[in-house]
Formats: structure tokens, C-alpha cells, sequence
């Protein structure tokens, strides 16, 4: 099987490109791999994922850190619909791979499938809700309403979570949060 | 500055004068040459005028230098005429000109002067309004209403936040878990593989080797880079920043500039204020001195001839008449060289004084002639000294007042001393009232005329009466004349000033004589086009002395493949000159005023207004329509040839003083009947593709102005020369759809590359090769007619035995 160098699929399996002039001198050969590729691609990110947190190599992951797993992939499950996932697996402490492994497979598919459920917020969306808490449309927060607004409404966050957005979202100098900086880092990036 | 400029115009002006060879020049190339030159050193004496008059701010100063300003730019368009008969081509390339001159290509470049727009800021501002209010009246007015967008509900912009929030931490929280159990795995690993133990010494050499590849790769880079700049291939660092210095001039020409309107104001007040001042102090005085002498006058004609003279009527001058010479028999005889007599005491009375006077020669000497009186009289000795802040000359003014003054007194004196001489003459020697031929008419009937000997030139804002008119003309024609009134007229606003506007990024063809030598035709480069346009557009229309003076062009047309930016440069016309846009493309008449009546009716209406609010550009989109061979079945209905015949009438009503200007733009130049097409357009630009160079410039340009950042990683060359074949157009929409906001956001972290461009370009079709050779080839065939634009197609050597022998 040859390769050609400009990704790993097969030459054969290289879609052609329609030249519509011969003197038309630019071409983009069509990087398509079939669906068998891509799904052990997303089997074999899924894994890896999971491996991370499997501390005593056994192919367990604690409860708790299924959140974190799944948020790690790229997806943004909001706190009731883990619980909701959860459920359906068990009620044990621990939770064995291949279980959990079944469950979630659809539930990445779907992402990676483009399904707008668990796709990550875009950032016009983003903008215009800080928008929304920016009652003087001054372009920044300060510190206590940010906290206000997350510890209270909707699904408060807890002491830690809090901390830890403060610190990512203050500046430092003015000791208000600039949210258009922080969207930039909120968003995921799409490579 | 002004003093070289005004040897150069000096020297230059005895060249053209004194050089008039004798016998025709028989050597096409030689021939060239001089005009060329000749050519190239006005367009340089141009550039330095102009900075002068826009940067001057002694407003009588500045008055002189306008007419010369006008003069050059006749004369320049003049030589142009001259060099397109010579060489039957409309494009010239004086590269080798330039080598022997040691100039660059920027020095020819044809300057658009400032003060088209700036003096009629006030009249275009108001105009603005005005046709918006007759847009909102008519209710065409799309203000596009913003997307309406539905605000988030408190919960939800909450939710969105938390959700995003916590997927980013569980997200930073992955990776640090991933790292620690990556180490955990190499640990694993190495205790597998029989722990090769904690060698220190080796775990320090490997650090040290690696620190020590990185601190001289950065000494290398940093040396390679300095002489990088050294050679003067990078830019050295902050080169792209405005410079304190640069924005120091600027605040300095602003700056200036207010005190310029300032001072003029002032002046226009003095000349009132003046005026009234001296009529008051010393107008008393005049009116008795001359009543004196005319008494005088009288009494030595009875002397000597025996009877009281005729009093010399308001025709032969009044009492002007009477004094300019001492013998009153020569009266009647020498009355015209009167007048040239009380010219020329008038300037030698005020030597050095600013005076203009209108000839108004014709023929080709026109522009030199008004050189040649405005040379003369900048011979300014004046001692300025005292005059640091520049502001306008009193005394001048009172000079001239005095003598305007004077004028109307001696008018007023003239009607009193009829009536003493008819007196006198009944009183003493009792005779009759006789009627001469030309008739003395009772002095009772005559009003008191007011001359003004217009010798103060009123500057060009004197279109406010005519801004009075066009208001009332405008609420009039409302209704009719504004669905021609092409919306583009947006683009009219004064925030649109110049270069940026005029933005068909172009670059110097730098080959053309050497190819032209060699007989190929060089393919014509944007900015030749740019300076084109810039010469017969933009500098007749701006200007009314040089529209009047300058060979005439009517009615022009611009060709060329589509997405060029043939209609971008019609509306950076119409900014750069403040002129008003009419839109009469077939698509846009073709139901309205049907008939042909209806159609009469409407082109007067278009022309009336066109030529009340002056200067005017009037666009016809897809000229071939208007003389289709054959009009295709789909487009019947539009009627697209309804101006055929009306063309050629409407052009040939235009005279040389309504600066209105006929554009049409298509892409399908070889639809219409060549020969009615031809008749109308006298002018054709082509407007090509643009090579390399232009493609370079303009990538760059429309990065730039999309905001993007050009850093080292982005291959502009490249994108260049690979996207050769695509327009203007689709460079646009390509930097357009890939700049977004977004990206824009990103670019510091993520510089731009030129592979991004690319997917976006390449989804566009590009004009190909067969296209562009079809184009050409029935071009061609249509442009025997016209002989000034066959030469940018021809391959080979085409008959020059047209006109071998010319005498200039």
C-alpha cells in the first residue's frame, strides 16, 4: 500500500480532485477517511482519556472524575446531565471501564457527530450571556458580582470551583474580570 | 520649495517657447522623448505647487498660485493629448526617461489635488443632507435594522457561563492528571526496564547539552537577523509604527491648515470691510478731485477748440476716456488703446502687484500664455518681514479697493458732470441738445451700474448661490430625478478623502519602453490606469479653468474583465472631485418614463440637474447594452438600447463649461455595434487584470485594511504569485471571510498564513487563460476603429506609416 505524503490514508483510497482547467494550478487533495478510521480514532481518544485517571491500573475510574473525563474531550455536559448519565451506570463508587465505556461511546459520537448537545458553547453565545450580567456595559465584571452570579443562581459552584475561576478570570491590575480575554480562553479550540 | 519650482516653471516655459523647431521632426522616438520630458517635469512643478498652495496660508499669496496650479495642469493635459496622437496609444512608459533624470516612478505619479474637496466641504456636507432627506421622504431609506437579537434570560446566560466554566477546569485539570500519569508511566517503565538508578552526572549533562544548543541557537538567530537588517531585506524592529516625527508633521499640517481657512475668512471680511472704509473716508475726496478735473477739462476744450466738448458716453468709458490722454481731440480715435494704456499704468502704478487678467486665448497657447502673465507678476520684492503670521495684506487690498472705489465714484461723478456740461453748454453757448450716433442717452435713465472689475477671483465655494438653486431645483426634481441618483452616493461622504479611497492598488510597470523596443505591448499596469483616470477625470472635472481650457473629453469608457474594480473607480472619481453620481445603466431606466417623450423628458430633467450641481459624473453601467447588435430575447423587455439614439444628441449638447462627464463601464465591450459605440465613447481605458507587482501591493493592502497584521510567517509573495488569475474582487471576499472577528482576536498568539487565504480564494473561480485570450482577440478585431487603444493588444509590429512625419 503506498502513502502518499501528505497524510496516512492510503493512495488508493485517496479521493480524486476534479481539475476543472489544466492551467488551474492549485489543488487540495481531500483528506476523507472512512468511518472505520474514524471511529477507532474516537475509541482510541476515549481510552486514553480514561487511562489518565485509572490510577491503579485496572481499568476503573473513580465516579467522581467522570466529569472530568468527559469534560476533558472536549464536551460540556452541565453538572444535572452527569448526574442524569451516572445514574443509569450504577451506584457504585467505582466504575468499571467497560461499562461506562458502552455508555459514553454514544454520548462522544454525538459530539464528535456534531450534535449541538454537548458541543461546546460557541463564543458569540458566550459574549453576548456576560453581556447580559453586565448590567452598566462597562465591558468588565468586578470581582463580587462574578462570584455572586455563580455561587447563587443556576448550578452554583462550590468553594474550589469558585476559587479557581477567580483566579483564571481576575486581572490583576484592575481586579475586575475582562470577560472578553476570558471567553478566549473559555472556548475550545477547534483543532 | 516655491522659489526652485518657480525657476523650473521659469526654464521650462523659455524651453517650450523658444524651441519651436522649424521643420517637422521627422523621428518618431525623438519626438517622443522631448514631450516626454517636457511632460514629466510639469507633472514634478505640479507636485510642488500643489503641496505649496495646500500648505500656504497667506490667502492672496495663495490666489497666485492657484492660476499658475491651473496653468500647469492645462498645460500637462495638453502634452498628454499630444503624446496619445503621437503614439496612437493612451499608456506610455517613460522608464528610460526616468533612469536619465534619476527619478522614480513615484515623481510622475499625478497628484490629486486637496483643495477639489476641502473648498467644497460645506457645499458637499449640505448636499449629503439633502439627499438623504429626499431618500427618507421617498421611503427608499433601507436602514437595515440590526439583527434583532433576543437578549439571553438571566438563568440562561448563567448556565452557559457555569457550563462552560467548569468543562474549562475539568479541562485544565485533565491535562495536569495526564502529566503526572505520564510521569507515573516513564517511572513504571524505568523500573521495568532494571532501574538504570538516579545518575546525577548524567541527568546534569543532558540538561547542560540542551541549554547550551538553546542559548546558541538564539546567538545565531539574533546575528543572522541583524544582518538581515543590515542588508536591508527586514525591516529594522518598530518599522512599521507612525514615527513621533510623522505625527508631529501631521498635527503641524492640521494645524496649519485651520489657520489657512482662518486667514481666508479674515481676508473675505477686509475685502468688504475695507471697501466700505475707504468709500467713506475717502470717497468724498475722489469725487471732488475728479469733478476738479473734469471742470478743468471742459474749460481748457473751450480754450481751445471753442465749444465744450462731447461727454465721452458710458461705452467709451466715461471720464476714463478723458484722462488718459491730455489732448482732448484723440478722444474718439485712440479709445482702445485707451484701455490697454489705463491697463498698463495700472501695472506699473502697483508693481509686484496680484492682479489677474482674464485673456482668453484659444488655441493650444492657452495654458502658456497664463504662465507666462502669472510668472511674471509673482516677481513679489515685497519686504515680509513684518509679517510672521502670514495673514492677508491690507494695503494690498486697499490698492485695489481704492481703485474699484474710485470706479464707482467716477461713475456717479460722470452723471453729475453730464448734467453740468449740458448746462454749461445751454448756459454759455446756448446750444441744443445733439444727438451723436451712438446716441446720448438721457442721463437721467441711467442706473447707477456697479462695476466690478472682477479682478479678485472669488474662489470656487461661489457655487453657494448655486447650492440656493440646486436646493429648490432638488425639492423640485425630488420625485423624478432620484432613482438616478444612484445610491452609491453614500460613498460621496467627506470621511472618504483620498488615497483611501482611491485604493486600486497599482505598481510601476517598470519594463515598458524596453518592451515596447522590442515590440511587445507591455500589458498596462493599474497605476497607469490610476493615473488615467486621475488625468481625465479627476483634474477636469475638479477644476473649472482647466476643464475650459484642457481638450475635452466627454464621455469615456472603462473595460474590462469583471470584479477589476471599473465601478470602484468611478465612485473614488466621484470622491476625489465631490461630484454627484447618476445612474443611468439600461438596468436602472427601464421602466421608467416609457415612451419617447417620457424619455426626452427624463433625459433633460437628468441633464438639467447634472449641470446645476457641478460637477457631475453620469454612470452607465454595461454600455453595451445601450447599442446591443442584438438584443437577447431575455432581455427585451428591459429595452436596453431606449439611449441609443439620444446619446450622441445629449454629448454633443455639452459645452466646455459644464464639467459633466459621461462614464460607462462593461465587461462585454464586443456585444455592441462597434461604430455608434465608438462615435460616443471617444475615450476607451482598458483596465487589466493586475500582475504580479499590483497583486503583491494589493494582498497586502486589503490585509492590512481588514485588520490583519503582516508578521514574518505570512508569505505575501506567495499569495501573490499564486493567485495569479484572480481579480480584485475575490482577493476582497477571500481576506474577508477569513478575517473575522474571531480570527482577528487570535492573531496575536496565532499569526495569519498564507495557506488560510487560499481555501477561501480557491473557492472562486478565477478568470482563465481561454477566457482572457477570447476577450482579447474579439477586442481586438473591435478596436480597429479606435487607433488609441489597438496598440495594448497588437503582438506584433503594427503599421505606424499612419503618421510618420509630425510637426508639433
Amino acid at each position: 500500500m503506498r502513502y502518499c505524503l501528505y497524510d496516512l490514508v492510503p493512495f488508493e483510497q485517496r479521493k480524486k480532485v476534479k481539475r476543472k482547467d489544466k492551467s488551474f494550478h492549485l489543488s487540495f487533495p481531500k483528506k476523507e477517511r472512512d468511518p472505520q478510521t474514524k471511529r477507532s480514532d474516537i475509541q482510541k481518544k476515549i481510552t486514553d482519556a480514561f487511562e489518565v485517571f485509572d490510577h491503579e491500573c485496572n481499568k476503573t475510574v473513580d465516579v467522581r472524575e467522570i466529569g472530568t473525563i468527559i469534560r476533558s474531550l472536549g464536551c460540556c455536559p452541565s453538572e444535572g446531565e452527569l448526574h442524569d448519565m451516572l445514574a443509569e451506570v450504577s451506584s457504585l463508587p467505582f466504575v468499571i471501564f467497560s461499562s461506562i465505556l458502552k455508555f459514553t461511546k454514544a454520548l462522544i459520537f454525538s459530539l464528535l457527530c456534531r450534535r449541538p448537545e454537548y458541543r461546546p458553547i460557541p463564543e458569540d453565545v458566550l459574549l453576548r450571556a456576560f453581556e447580559v450580567l453586565d448590567v452598566n456595559k462597562c465591558g468588565h465584571l468586578t470581582k463580587e458580582e462574578l462570584v455572586k452570579y455563580m455561587t447563587e443562581e443556576g448550578e452554583p459552584f462550590t468553594q474550589e470551583e469558585m476559587e479557581e475561576m477567580l483566579s483564571a478570570a481576575v486581572d490583576p491590575e484592575t481586579n475586575t474580570v475582562r470577560y472578553k480575554d476570558y471567553i478566549t480562553m473559555m472556548v475550545v479550540d477547534e483543532n | 520649495g516655491s522659489n526652485l519650482t518657480q525657476e523650473a516653471l521659469n526654464s521650462l516655459l523659455q524651453r517650450e517657447t523658444d524651441d519651436k523647431p522649424v521643420k517637422p521632426q521627422k523621428d518618431r522616438v525623438t519626438v517622443f522623448q522631448t514631450l516626454a520630458t517636457f511632460y514629466i517635469k510639469y507633472v514634478q512643478i505640479f507636485r510642488n505647487l500643489e503641496t505649496a498652495y495646500d500648505q500656504i496660508v497667506h490667502p492672496q499669496k495663495r490666489l497666485v498660485i492657484r492660476q499658475v496650479l491651473e496653468g500647469v495642469m492645462g498645460r500637462i493635459l495638453e502634452l498628454k493629448n499630444e503624446m496619445v496622437e503621437l503614439e496612437n496609444s493612451e499608456f506610455h512608459y517613460f522608464d528610460d526617461i526616468l533612469q536619465d533624470l534619476k527619478l522614480s516612478p513615484e515623481h510622475i505619479e499625478i497628484p490629486i489635488p486637496r483643495y477639489f474637496v476641502k473648498e467644497k466641504l460645506k457645499v458637499l456636507r449640505e448636499r449629503e443632507k439633502i439627499l438623504a432627506q429626499i431618500l427618507i421622504n421617498a421611503g427608499l431609506q433601507d436602514i437595515e435594522p440590526k439583527k434583532y437579537v433576543k437578549p439571553l434570560p438571566l438563568e440562561e446566560a448563567i448556565r452557559v457561563i457555569q457550563i462552560s466554566e467548569r468543562a474549562r477546569q475539568g479541562r485544565l485539570r485533565a491535562t495536569f492528571m495526564k502529566q503526572i500519569y505520564l510521569e507515573e508511566k516513564r517511572e513504571r517503565q524505568a523500573r521495568l526496564q532494571g532501574g538504570k538508578g538516579q545518575n546525577m552526572n548524567a541527568a546534569a549533562l543532558r540538561i547542560q547539552k540542551v541549554w547550551r544548543r538553546f542559548t546558541h541557537w538564539k546567538k545565531t538567530e539574533k546575528m543572522r537577523e541583524e544582518e538581515m537588517i543590515f542588508l536591508g531585506m527586514n525591516p529594522p524592529p518598530q518599522f512599521q509604527r507612525i514615527s513621533a516625527s510623522l505625527v508631529r508633521a501631521q498635527n503641524v499640517e492640521a494645524k496649519r491648515c485651520e489657520v489657512q481657512r482662518k486667514h481666508e475668512s479674515e481676508y473675505q471680511e477686509a475685502l468688504v470691510s475695507i471697501k466700505s472704509h475707504l468709500r467713506e473716508m475717502e470717497g468724498l475726496d475722489i469725487k471732488e478731485s475728479l469733478q476738479e478735473q473734469i471742470r478743468q477739462w471742459f474749460i481748457e476744450c473751450r480754450h481751445i477748440t471753442g465749444k465744450f466738448p462731447d461727454y465721452p458716453n458710458e461705452e467709451e468709458g466715461g471720464s476714463t476716456a478723458i484722462f488718459s490722454q491730455k489732448t482732448p481731440d484723440q478722444v474718439a480715435a485712440e479709445l482702445a488703446a485707451k484701455e490697454e494704456e489705463a491697463a498698463l499704468k495700472k501695472k506699473n502704478k502697483e508693481k509686484g502687484k496680484k492682479e489677474k487678467e482674464k485673456k482668453k486665448k484659444k488655441g493650444k497657447e492657452k495654458g502658456k500664455e497664463k504662465e507666462k502673465e502669472k510668472k511674471g507678476k509673482k516677481d513679489n520684492n515685497r519686504y515680509e518681514q513684518w509679517n510672521f503670521p502670514q495673514e492677508y495684506d491690507p494695503e494690498l487690498i486697499k490698492e485695489e479697493k481704492r481703485k474699484e472705489v474710485e470706479e464707482e465714484i467716477r461713475v456717479q461723478v460722470d452723471e453729475l458732470m453730464r448734467q453740468e456740461l449740458k448746462n454749461l453748454k445751454l448756459a454759455v453757448d446756448r446750444e441744443k441738445d445733439k444727438k451723436g450716433k451712438k446716441g446720448m442717452c438721457s442721463s437721467l435713465h441711467f442706473p447707477f451700474r456697479l462695476v466690478f472689475h472682477g479682478n479678485i477671483p472669488l474662489p470656487e465655494s461661489c457655487s453657494h448661490g448655486r447650492t440656493g438653486f440646486a436646493h429648490s431645483m432638488l425639492h423640485l426634481y425630488s420625485m423624478e430625478v432620484f432613482p438616478y441618483l444612484n445610491y452609491a452616493f453614500y460613498n460621496n461622504t467627506v470621511s472618504h478623502l483620498l488615497i483611501p479611497c482611491f485604493s486600486p492598488a497599482g505598481e510601476y510597470s517598470y519594463l515598458g519602453t524596453t518592451l515596447r523596443q522590442v515590440d511587445i505591448e507591455p500589458m498596462p499596469s493599474l497605476m497607469d490606469v490610476r493615473q488615467l483616470i486621475a488625468l481625465y477625470g479627476i483634474l477636469p472635472l475638479g477644476s473649472q479653468a482647466v476643464h475650459e481650457k484642457a481638450p475635452l473629453v466627454k464621455a469615456m469608457l472603462l473595460a474590462g474583465p469583471t470584479g477589476v474594480g471599473k465601478k470602484m473607480l468611478v465612485h473614488a472619481l466621484c470622491t476625489e472631485t465631490g461630484a454627484n453620481l447618476f445612474n443611468l445603466s439600461a438596468s436602472n431606466i427601464a421602466r421608467k418614463y416609457p415612451g419617447k417623450s417620457g424619455l426626452q423628458m427624463m433625459l433633460h430633467m437628468v441633464l438639467k440637474v447634472a449641470k446645476q450641481l457641478q460637477p457631475s459624473v453620469i454612470w452607465i453601467g454595461d454600455a453595451e447594452k445601450t447599442f446591443y447588435k442584438k438584443v437577447p430575447k431575455l432581455e427585451k423587455e428591459m429595452e436596453p438600447k431606449r439611449l441609443k439614439k439620444n446619446l450622441p444628441k445629449i454629448l454633443k449638447s455639452l459645452k466646455v463649461e459644464d464639467r459633466v462627464l459621461f462614464v460607462g463601464t462593461t465587461q462585454r465591450p464586443f456585444d455592441a455595434d462597434l461604430r455608434p459605440f465608438c462615435k460616443v465613447y471617444k475615450k476607451i481605458i482598458l483596465i487589466p487584470r493586475p500582475d504580479y507587482a499590483s497583486r503583491f501591493v494589493l494582498w497586502k493592502h486589503i490585509i492590512l485594511q481588514n485588520g490583519g497584521a503582516i508578521t514574518k510567517s505570512l508569505n505575501i509573495s506567495c499569495l501573490a504569485k499564486v493567485s495569479d488569475g484572480f481579480t480584485q474582487r475575490h482577493v476582497v471576499y477571500a481576506v474577508q471571510t477569513v478575517l473575522t472577528e474571531r480570527r482577528l482576536r487570535q492573531m496575536n498568539n496565532k499569526p495569519l498564513t498564507a495557506a488560510e487565504f487560499l481555501s477561501s480564494l480557491a473557492r472562486q473561480d478565477p478568470v482563465y487563460k481561454e477566457e482572457e485570450e477570447t476577450f482579447k482577440v474579439k477586442l481586438r478585431s473591435i478596436l480597429m476603429l479606435l487607433p488609441h487603444s489597438l496598440s495594448v493588444f497588437s503582438q506584433h509590429k503594427k503599421g505606424r506609416t499612419g503618421s510618420d512625419q509630425r510637426s508639433i
